[in-house]
């Protein structure tokens, strides 16, 4: 057998759904794609909304149910506490195969997220399963920011002043944007 | 099914059966299941498709490394069809789907291909297609299973609803259904080897560590003892909660009567210390393959026997079989007498031609990947042989001008991460 898996998708988001009527080989293949990527982002909204977590929340945006919003709360006694950071995800047209790209929308000032709001977590990497969804991604990011990972930062700012918990907490507050001015 | 109580009663039972039976993938109804050495069940394209062609392999849910693509779970193949509907009863519903999905004027194996992603594209090029296999998976009982879902309203919780009922009903039929291929008992903590065959734990691992052999097909199961597949585990035991019990109870006293310790975890707490565990997995052969000594490795290539992938060592491929997946044995399956299927229904027969073929070069695995990033582009798209290249932690010396950078995938390298830092 030759495997055939794992074809490199650019990662665009691709616009809503659409069963066209074209006969060409290709967009049946891609709209079959799309149509077992919907239903997992379908089941997946199911359970998010059904479990209700707390701290965390995500829903697609207007019109296309690959690009979703989340919201994560800093956990209780990290000095992320009571912030809150509104993230992006975009899933790729192989996803759950491929992870989603995943960034901060809001300005996180944390040892493993850029400035750009990029984060650096091996389960969104290397370490993708496919078994993972957007739940235990978001829940992992959350756990992210009270323990970060200092040996091979993004933001080496907030990786030396770590150690200093209060400095680091009057920091976050200090860059700390809420999500309504944010956005 | 008139009746309104029963349908409540129907919605729970059903209820239960898809949280059992959800894929973790998919989040659907497993469809073809097949079950990984460590006891994670998942549906046969979804563990396809989520495989590293050219790597060690992890389960989605415990990373347990793997190399072999197991065949499927031959319970819901051979001995039940009433587990079948329960198991695969997303069959039907993913193909409804397509009807209503396709235009009508579409061919069937365009259906096909949108049924399955993809990966169908190898089946839609075979003869037998979903259509044909689907008969032979669903003998008669079955289809009159089916046919009394028809005055039931579309949708999962109908169907499988009706089939959980048929299936309480026909517990007789069942329970032969669930035997031991050793024991001629009902299976008691079941574990699933590499071919898909199913026995009692206890029956297939031996305390000495060897090799697991299946006594139907007859193949190994490499990389050490499977361990207990739960989902089935907790599918007898709730079908079956008497005959569970006994079999337990026996199982407990043996023990006992033995040397005291617990049977049920003897082989499975050893597995990861077994000799052929570490000498069939490959990360050293990929190694020493890309500085030219030790074994070839043919990435991206698995073996349709056993299911190994990438095949290490000789790489033999039919010249005959038409298929696009193509039909590939490994040096072990070749020189083994075994007369197993093709995985994708390939139709190859004895007669068929099997020659040797070099692993293909690292630079044309690079140009490769990038043709077909390309194609994928413009209209025709059907990928060949590879698409993709070895990650780059293994490349000795990175090509400089690393020309996918960018438009490939999200960044895979640990050392991404320093790179981008401020």
């Amino acid at each position: 057998m030759t495997t055939i898996n794992n074809h490199q998708d650019t990662n665009t988001p691709v616009t809503a759904p659409v069963i066209t009527s074209s006969k060409q080989p290709l967009s049946t293949t891609k709209s079959a794609d799309t149509q077992s990527v919907l239903k997992r982002l379908q089941s997946e909204l199911m359970a998010l909304m059904m479990i209700g977590d707390s701290g965390i929340s995500a829903f697609p945006e207007e019109e296309n149910i690959f690009c979703w919003k989340g919201t994560i709360t800093g956990s209780k006694d990290t000095v992320f506490e009571g912030t809150e950071y509104k993230l992006s995800l975009s899933f790729p047209n192989d996803y759950p195969f491929k992870p989603p790209k995943v960034k901060f929308e809001t300005a996180c000032f944390h040892p493993n997220v850029d400035v750009y709001g990029n984060i650096c977590l091996d389960i969104l990497q290397d370490k993708w399963s496919s078994a993972y969804d957007v739940r235990t991604i978001l829940l992992s990011i959350q756990s992210l920011l009270g323990e970060p990972n200092t040996s091979s930062p993004l933001n080496t700012q907030a990786a030396s002043l770590w150690s200093n918990q209060e400095e680091y907490r009057k920091m976050v507050e200090k860059l700390y944007k809420p999500i309504a001015a944010a956005a | 099914m008139n009746n309104k109580r029963e349908n409540e009663g129907v919605v729970e039972a059903e209820e239960e059966i898809l949280d059992e039976f959800q894929c973790c993938v998919c989040l659907d109804l497993l469809y073809k299941p097949v079950v990984l050495g460590c006891g994670h069940i998942s549906c046969f394209w979804c563990v396809f498709r989520a495989m590293d062609s050219c790597l060690v392999s992890h389960c989605p849910v415990c990373r347990h490394p793997y190399n072999h693509f197991p065949n499927e779970e031959k319970i819901s193949d051979e001995f039940s069809p009433q587990l079948d509907n329960c198991l695969s009863g997303s069959e039907q519903i993913k193909e409804s789907c397509i009807h209503s999905g396709v235009p009508p004027h579409s061919t069937t194996s365009s259906c096909n291909n949108v049924s399955l992603g993809p990966c169908s594209r190898v089946e839609g090029e075979s003869e037998s297609t979903i259509a044909p296999h689907k008969d032979d998976k669903m003998p008669i009982p079955a289809k009159s299973t089916f046919e009394a879902t028809k005055n039931v309203p579309f949708g999962q919780i109908g169907m499988l609803g009706d089939k959980f009922n048929k299936q309480q009903n026909s517990k007789l039929v069942l329970i032969a259904d669930f035997l031991c291929a050793i024991c001629k008992k009902l299976l008691y903590r079941p574990v699933v080897l590499n071919c898909g065959h199913v026995y009692c734990e206890t029956c297939i691992i031996s305390p000495d560590d060897k090799v697991p052999m299946c006594q139907v097909c007859p193949s190994a199961h490499p990389n050490g003892n499977p361990k207990v597949c739960l989902v089935l585990k907790h599918f007898l035991e709730e079908q079956f909660s008497e005959q569970y019990a006994l079999r337990k109870e026996a199982a407990s006293k043996q023990s006992a009567s033995q040397n005291g310790s617990p049977p049920t975890l003897a082989g499975s707490t050893k597995a990861p210390k077994n000799a052929s565990w570490l000498s069939t997995l490959p990360t050293t052969d990929y190694l020493s393959m890309l500085s030219s000594r030790g074994p070839k490795v043919h990435f991206g290539i698995g073996c349709d026997y056993c299911g190994v992938c990438p095949i290490i060592g000789e790489r033999y491929k039919c010249k005959d079989c038409k298929e696009r997946i193509g039909f590939d044995l490994c040096e072990g399956c070749y020189n083994s007498s075994s007369k197993l299927p093709g995985r994708f229904n390939q139709q190859h027969t004895p007669d068929h031609k099997l020659e040797i073929v070099p692993p293909m070069d690292i630079t044309n695995l690079v140009h490769l990947a990038l043709e077909v990033e390309q194609s994928e582009e413009d209209e025709s798209g059907a990928p060949e042989d590879m698409e993709e290249v070895p990650p780059a932690p293994i490349l000795p010396g990175d090509s400089p001008h690393d020309p996918e950078d960018g438009l490939a995938d999200p960044p895979f390298l640990d050392q991404e991460c320093t790179h981008s830092s401020i």
